[in-house]
């Protein structure tokens, strides 16, 4: 363990110091204070202007009684658990590069994963959008061609009775809210991260290939290697990508805003907390009302990240 | 052990090379285009500079969010057109365009204000609040009473600036800032685009509809047309959200035609949210109202000829079905015309959209007729204060604005002039706004809260064509919450306006009174002061100071009399005040009684003759409706007993005739019938009380 170094030996090149003033101004300008300006003004009626009103806790109360509010963290969860799911399509691509035995073919697919990451985030989400599109949408085209959607008309014909797949009409993937939910757990699929593939595979190529020799003498079949050595020795990868995860879709609402628009979509199904914070924010011009949502989604947030921290243990 | 050359891969190869030679020969490249970038910048820099170092030259830019086609191109002679007559004039001016995407515009906006890099001229629309605009924005109210020096040698030379727009800027005024803002230069009209080609492919040498019923007849034959030729891709009417409501706001518009009369008591003939929703509290229609369901089915019947889920489609997905020939028809504005016409593979030809006409034996009940249009100009930009070129702005506004340089920019960018007696392009002329008839209903959106609820529920009335009843019972219980939210809004944003302007008009009152000996506003009249303005008198004595000091711009006393430039209406119009006002001691009571008894003389309108009653309803709403303090303040200032002059209102009543155009009676006689008009905003604050959630 590091000993620590006393006051004069730490002040002793206190020039050195100086070098992180820079950096440590930029994090207080550029992040602390819009943090803390959203605190104070979570407090005041304010429509992002310089006339703004002390309320006091008005904002906060007003917000436990936002039905809205609350309704959008139904499906953010359904989200956040889809969003697990979504995790393992990467973790098993991630094994899959790892266990070939040509470097060479490792580092193929690796730049073949790296190279979609060059393609600006919104071009991926207007093409998914098109995708989308009742008449001239990817998704319909296919649905018919494969017939697929004949099978769909008679699922919910005969079991799920939504009303949603009928036949001779295009399915209206973001215009109907039973759809609207799936809708957002399709997009993105076959659900392979280039970031969260990277991050597994160097967990992987952590692991000693003494480890693998000793698995394959006890006999360990493929799956046995996954669930006992790989999976257990990337846990910390795993509980990383599930922090980031969390907090990215309690933050995010770019995908809901540009898919549905900041109402949410039909019948509101696509409203999540951030995007309702946004909605009071820009459309309804409740400033300090949305800097208190915001700080209510901060709670959640830091609640959510020390549970994870808590419970989601890495056994070394 | 090293491998002998020949027996490497190719990929061993690359690697080899990449490691001897290759990568010293990609980093010099890399390395050269960006010097060369570097270099260009550079240069670019310097040149400008150069310009910029010129202190003869003068640059007025301007930003806009107008990236049609056509539009930049007009702007840009007009510019040119502009530098000439200076250079004529030994004047070194240069006009630039700065072009911004509209998604990101308001970002744009907010920021360059805040960091003081905003250009000469703003278009406003998109992030301009009222406080942006009062803080940020010069008001053109000074420069509007004098003549546009550029329509000299036409019939408009004198004419006041104002009165030179088609609609005398009525649609411009700020009524909470009590001033104009910005000018607008064109007209905004809303037509149905169709192919020209597949149109005579379907039906021949038929003429295209002029009412409901021919324009259903037309969807159901390109429906017939697309099962017939197997072509089960092609529609009617291709939709979005954003074109989509252009005909389906206009149709649900003419069945609330006179729901909007009827909700409207404080007698403004146009659409007014308040209004609306205290009528919706009062009880006085529903979702479930007659009105309200012929607009939602005559909606649905033209639903079906759209694409399944056109609600989650954006402009360009609506625009790109269009010209790829999956759609017959395209609703969308003026502005859109040069560039459907250059995106389409195909002749564009234009209709008015067709609605339902008074005789019409479903739809007819409740529409007046047909809608007015061009009774309000749009798209303008607003002067920045901080910008060190202010007048010569305000002088290329003028050239941009006067009838030679409105024809112009007509010409090139395909939009509709603002300015009396402009020639419109032949090109144009399908797009003449037909200014006969009727104000458009109002929608079921009032606002923010009310168009959520509006937006989230519309795919009901798509998903049951035949059925409003799933609609509606969704929607009634979350119109209700919706109203009230958009109601506070809209209260709070009247209160501040409120407040804001009754300091100055707090200490013109406080002026008045003080011309006629009063020492004291609490000993004259110790309830005729509002609580707010009252505290603040400290600071309406030193409104009152700077006032005399010519410090509050717009804003000056004559002999007792009000003037307030660019509100011209204050002063022109006489009112004649029921004495029990006074009696009754100010705001305790606010039903004051005004008679209106002189009309504004207005020019022709440009398009066509006649006056529009928006305009004089509108002078209306910013006298009466705004503030009863302002209102009081109005009465006793122009009351003739207490204008300073000691001469009583003398302009003789004036009998509506049957040469008024039918808005102006109409307005007219609802006047008569009521001869009194509330005091709008305090009543909708006393009518909230008794609203139960």
């Amino acid at each position: 363990m590091a000993q620590p170094i006393s006051n004069r030996k730490a002040l002793h090149e206190w020039q050195l110091y100086l070098f992180v003033l820079p950096s440590l101004l930029l994090v207080l300008v550029f992040a602390y204070y819009p943090a803390l300006s959203a605190i104070y003004h979570s407090f005041f009626d304010w429509t992002g202007g310089d006339f703004k009103q002390f309320i006091r806790f008005e904002n906060f109360t007003r917000a436990l009684g936002d039905k809205t509010f609350w309704a959008s963290f139904i499906t953010l969860a359904i989200l956040v658990v889809a969003n697990v799911v979504k995790m393992i399509p990467s973790i098993f691509m991630a094994v899959l590069i790892h266990r070939l035995t040509s470097d060479r073919w490792q580092y193929w697919y690796r730049v073949l994963l790296v190279v979609p990451m060059i393609v600006p985030g919104l071009v991926t989400l207007f093409i998914w959008k098109f995708f989308y599109d009742p008449s001239l949408g990817l998704l319909n085209a296919t649905l018919d061609a494969t017939g697929i959607k004949t099978l769909l008309v008679a699922l919910d014909t005969n079991v799920l009775q939504w009303n949603v797949f009928r036949e001779g009409v295009p399915i209206a993937w973001l215009s109907e809210p039973l759809l609207i939910i799936p809708s957002l757990i399709l997009w993105g699929f076959p659900w392979i991260g280039a970031v969260g593939v990277l991050i597994y595979l160097a967990g992987l190529q952590s692991i000693g290939t003494e480890v693998y020799e000793a698995a394959d003498l006890d006999g360990a079949s493929s799956w046995q290697k996954f669930v006992y050595i790989e999976f257990p020795l990337i846990m910390t990868q795993v509980r990383l990508s599930l922090i980031l995860m969390i907090i990215g879709s309690l933050k995010d609402f770019g995908l809901q805003l540009l898919l549905l628009g900041d109402g949410g979509g039909a019948g509101g199904r696509g409203m999540v907390p951030g995007l309702w914070m946004y909605n009071r924010a820009f459309t309804a011009g409740e400033f300090g009302y949305a800097c208190a949502l915001g700080l209510i989604l901060f709670v959640f947030i830091l609640a959510l990240t020390w549970v994870n921290n808590t419970y989601v243990r890495v056994e070394k | 052990m090293n491998s002998a050359p020949n027996d490497k891969t190719f990929f061993e190869k690359l690697n080899h090379w990449y490691a001897e030679k290759g990568e010293a020969i990609l980093n010099t490249i890399g390395f050269s285009l960006l010097g060369i970038c570097f270099l260009i910048a550079t240069w670019r820099i310097i040149a400008r500079s150069e310009v910029a170092s010129d202190p003869s030259l003068i640059t007025i830019r301007m930003s806009h969010w107008q990236l049609e086609a056509g539009v930049r191109d007009g702007l840009d002679v007009v510019a040119r057109e502009y530098e000439k007559i200076c250079a004529a004039r030994g004047q070194k001016v240069r006009v630039e365009q700065i072009p911004v995407p509209e998604q990101v515009y308001a970002n744009w906006f907010i920021t360059q204000l805040v960091g003081g890099t905003a250009p000469d001229l703003v278009e406003i629309g998109k992030g301009s609040s009222d406080e942006r605009l009062a803080r940020f924005f010069q008001p053109f109210g000074p420069y509007l009473q004098d003549a546009n020096p550029y329509n000299a040698g036409t019939d408009l030379e004198g004419v006041p600036w104002r009165n030179t727009f088609t609609d005398g800027l009525s649609s411009a005024y700020k009524a909470e800032l009590l001033e104009y803002y910005q000018l607008p230069f064109t007209v905004l009209t809303t037509r149905v685009f169709y192919n020209k080609p597949l149109y005579k492919e379907i039906r021949g040498d038929k003429p295209v509809p002029k009412n409901y019923d021919e324009f259903m007849e037309l969807c159901r034959d390109v429906v017939d047309y697309a099962h017939k030729h197997n072509k089960p891709g092609l529609l009617p009417i291709a939709g979005s959200k954003y074109n989509g409501p252009m005909i389906m706001g206009r149709l649900f518009g003419s069945q609330t035609q006179m729901l909007t009369q009827k909700n409207n008591r404080g007698l403004h003939w146009t659409n007014v949210p308040e209004e609306n929703i205290m009528a919706y509290f009062r009880g006085d229609w529903s979702t479930q109202s007659p009105e309200i369901v012929s607009g939602l089915q005559l909606m649905q019947s033209v639903i079906q000829y759209m694409q399944p889920g056109f609600i989650q489609l954006q402009r360009d997905d609506g625009t790109l079905n269009f010209v790829q020939k999956h759609s017959l028809m395209i609703a969308s504005g003026a502005w859109d015309r040069t560039s459907l016409e250059q995106e389409s593979p195909f002749p564009v030809d234009v209709f008015r959209i067709p609605l339902p006409s008074p005789s019409d034996p479903k739809y007819g009940r409740f529409t007046m007729g047909q809608i007015a249009e061009g009774t309000s100009t749009a798209v303008g930009f607003g002067l920045n204060r901080a910008s060190p070129n202010i007048e010569v702005a305000v002088d290329f506004y003028r050239f941009l604005t006067s009838r030679r340089g409105s024809e112009i920019f007509a010409q090139y960018s395909g939009w509709l002039p603002a300015i009396i007696g402009a020639k419109i392009p032949a090109k144009l002329e399908p797009f003449r706004p037909d200014m006969n008839g009727y104000p458009q209903g109002t929608e079921l959106g009032q606002g923010s809260e009310s168009n959520r609820v509006w937006d989230n529920n519309f795919y009901l009335l798509a998903k049951t064509p035949n059925d409003y009843q799933p609609f509606s019972q969704t929607i009634s219980p979350q119109l209700r919450d919706a109203f009230f939210e958009d109601m506070k809004l809209i209260a709070r944003g009247r209160t501040r306006a409120i407040s804001r302007m009754d300091v100055p008009l707090g200490a013109l009152f406080v002026q008045a009174l003080r011309t006629n000996g009063a020492p004291k506003v609490s000993e004259a009249y110790p309830r005729a002061v509002p609580t707010a303005t009252y505290e603040r008198m400290a600071e309406t004595d030193r409104m009152i100071a700077a006032m005399q000091n010519g410090k509050i711009p717009g804003a000056t006393l004559n002999g007792g009399r009000l003037r307030v430039a660019g509100a011209p209406e204050m002063v022109e119009q006489t009112f004649k005040v029921d004495p029990s006002f006074f009696a009754k001691g100010g705001f305790a009571d606010e039903q004051v009684k005004l008679t209106l008894l002189e009309k504004v003389a207005r020019p022709d309108f440009g398009f066509s003759a006649g006056a529009s009653a928006q305009y004089i309803v509108h002078e209306h709403k910013l006298v009466v409706t705004n503030s009863p303090f302002r209102l009081y303040l109005l009465a006793a200032l122009f009351d003739g007993t207490r204008d300073g002059q000691g001469a009583p209102a003398s302009t003789p009543a004036r009998k509506p005739t049957d040469s008024d155009d039918i808005n102006l009676r109409k307005l007219s006689e609802l006047m008569e019938s009521q001869n009194a008009l509330e005091s709008a905003w305090y009543r909708y604050r006393r009518e909230l009380k008794d609203v139960k959630r």
